[in-house]
């Protein structure tokens, strides 16, 4: 869901895309760089996003971008990540304030 | 030339990717280069010498072992998928094939091919009075139980070999169906086309070559009772052998 939240925003390469997914996640999502590249296969051969090979920079780059199928894979998932957080966070609200994060 | 960090980790990626498929093991392996070199540029602009910046990018991209691992994972999905899609196109072609036979029985008997020709010989024990009552209710010209019997099983070799046919018509709409709706161009993965068009070839080159086989012993052995059931079968097969056998070759001849 983070990758094709990052391609939301319009295409990009490998590289871009784990750059742009470290900087929104405030360094968070600080996953190996490699494992990238799988995902972003995987995401294709489910057809949710397509890519072109370019040269760019002097470098051939694969640049990848959403499909109509993986926007609306992005608004369904991201609908159900929001029924998922808001429960969650109901349920942590009932936690004693002495428990909670400073 | 000496090899540094980055160099390094390529030939190692390329080692590991030796079980990929190669068109993904070559994509793979450009994409990593690329990433590697925007990083370790990053870094140095960012102060660091290039020997420590590569160091630092190959760091990040993370062990070569479980990249290949997990892009050879999607690719054991691939060859399932391509199997199983490559499988039921097959399957559909025989199925159409034999429909074809099953017209082409049909045909021979429109063109005055007796019943026990294309269906006989019918065993003489087996049949019960009730069997032989539906077969006169059926057929009430035929004059005997066992001519009725074989005018349903003629009957029945032509109607269930159509039907089969049909039901592989269907098969083949189907994934044409899947294929435009909901399968872009990168999930279409069936298998090579040679490794399909040789399977094709030698079913229906094997299935032809023993039709043929089983409509002349039966035309020598049994005075030609039951010789068009397998003689209607056997060209079809043969054609559909000589068909893929075409295009294998073109297959071989745009590999080389």
């Amino acid at each position: 869901m983070v990758l094709l939240g990052v391609l939301a925003a319009g295409p990009g390469h490998g590289y871009a895309i784990i750059t742009a997914l470290k900087q929104r996640s405030g360094g968070a999502l600080d996953l190996p760089e490699g494992s990238v590249y799988p995902a972003l296969h995987r995401l294709e051969d489910m057809g949710l996003v397509a890519s072109d090979w370019a040269v760019a920079g002097g470098r051939r780059r694969r640049q990848y971008h959403l499909t109509p199928q993986g926007s609306s894979a992005l608004r369904s998932q991201r609908a159900e990540w929001s029924r998922l957080s808001t429960a969650i966070d109901a349920v942590l609200a009932a936690v004693p304030a002495r428990l909670a994060v400073p | 030339m000496s090899d540094g960090p980055l160099d390094e980790y390529l030939d190692s990626l390329f080692a590991q990717l030796r079980r990929s498929a190669p068109r993904d093991a070559r994509s793979m392996l450009s994409e990593a280069e690329a990433h590697l070199r925007d990083a370790a540029d990053e870094a140095v602009r960012a102060g660091k010498s290039p020997q420590e910046a590569e160091a630092e990018a190959v760091r990040r991209f993370g062990e070569a072992r479980l990249v290949a691992a997990a892009d050879r994972a999607r690719g054991r999905l691939w060859v399932a998928r391509g199997t199983f899609m490559s499988a039921w196109w097959l399957g559909a072609w025989g199925a159409i094939a034999v429909g074809a036979s099953g017209l082409v029985a049909g045909a021979l008997r429109l063109a005055g091919a007796t019943n026990q020709s294309l269906a006989g010989p019918w065993p003489k024990s087996g049949t019960t009075a009730s069997d032989c009552a539906r077969w006169a209710g059926m057929y009430p010209h035929a004059g005997s139980c066992a001519r009725a019997a074989l005018a349903d099983w003629a009957d029945e070799i032509v109607a269930y070999r159509v039907a089969l046919g049909a039901l592989g018509l269907a098969a083949l709409a189907c994934l044409w169906l899947a294929r435009r709706r909901w399968l872009p161009a990168q999930r279409w993965a069936p298998l090579p086309p040679a490794v399909v068009d040789t399977i094709a070839t030698t079913l229906f080159g094997a299935s032809g070559i023993w039709l043929a086989g089983l409509g002349v012993d039966a035309w020598v052995v049994s005075a030609g009772h039951g010789s068009g059931q397998w003689l209607s079968a056997a060209p079809v097969a043969l054609v559909a052998a000589a068909v893929f056998g075409a295009r294998l070759l073109r297959d071989l001849r745009a590999a080389t």
